[in-house]
């Protein structure tokens, strides 16, 4: 039996416009706070929130609450799981494209 | 990318918005070290005017100096902006703020009370605040 296409190992938690932006920021960065990814995504507060409760019930991004100078901040960051999740889904994409130079494989 | 931008998601396009995305954080980085870098050169070049050259060069110039205080203020908003508010970071920007302050009013100090007007070593303590600002860049830059 033939091995199945790439595409069908790609994680459909990650393979969303906004929440694969999450989490190429977040792969990048190492930890930021919500509204720092809000600026690099443009995205509303809304629909942000809602992609990143997806990626954190998957258990691939772990939020933090606290205060920074008497306002409330949310702190984001990828978990072992998210962040190897996300290897994986670059390491499938670049198979499917077929020899493009890996987004991500500077780092 | 925008709030539209929430459909399904072709491989190429994953592969772009991830390039995209790494290239805005790239960029980000680059504007909030050289923010911090450019603080240090503006406190730098401030120094090395008032206290370098004689007053009564630089007298009928005062009314410039307000522009010292104003391109703090837009550096430090550009700082801010860039910021990804991380938690080490954070904790760097507060050793930034307090050493800067304090390297600042001892650089005053020297410059009233100390050193005179005019000559070479007036223009040098602007070089603790910037040392400073230089030290923070190079562990920001780190991060």
């Amino acid at each position: 039996m033939n091995e199945p296409h790439p595409r069908r190992k790609l994680d459909e938690v990650i393979h969303s416009p906004v929440r694969l932006s999450v989490m190429a920021v977040l792969a990048t960065t190492s930890e930021a706070d919500f509204r720092y990814v809000k600026d690099i995504v443009e995205v509303s507060d809304s629909l942000l929130s809602k992609h990143v409760a997806v990626l954190n019930t998957a258990g691939y991004v772990r939020i933090v609450k606290g205060v920074s100078d008497n306002r409330p901040v949310t702190w984001l960051s990828l978990t072992e799981t998210g962040a190897e999740a996300y290897r994986e889904y670059v390491r499938t994409l670049n198979r499917i494209i077929g020899g493009k130079e890996a987004p991500g494989d500077a780092r | 990318m925008n709030n539209t931008a929430d459909g399904p998601l072709d491989h190429d396009a994953a592969a772009s918005r991830i390039t995209q995305v790494e290239n805005r954080v790239g960029r980000m980085k680059r504007i909030y070290v050289g923010s911090v870098v450019l603080l240090g050169v503006v406190t730098l070049a401030y120094f090395a005017v008032v206290g370098g050259i004689p007053r009564a060069v630089v007298k009928p110039y005062d009314a410039l100096l307000i522009l010292f205080p104003v391109t703090l203020f837009f550096v430090a908003v550009g700082i801010r902006r860039a910021s990804t508010s991380a938690r080490g970071v954070l904790r760097v920007e507060q050793w930034l703020l307090a050493g800067y302050i304090v390297a600042m009013v001892v650089a005053g100090a020297l410059e009233i009370f100390v050193l005179r007007q005019g000559t070479v070593a007036a223009a040098l303590p602007g070089a603790l605040p910037a040392g400073v600002c230089f030290a923070a860049a190079w562990a920001l830059g780190k991060k």
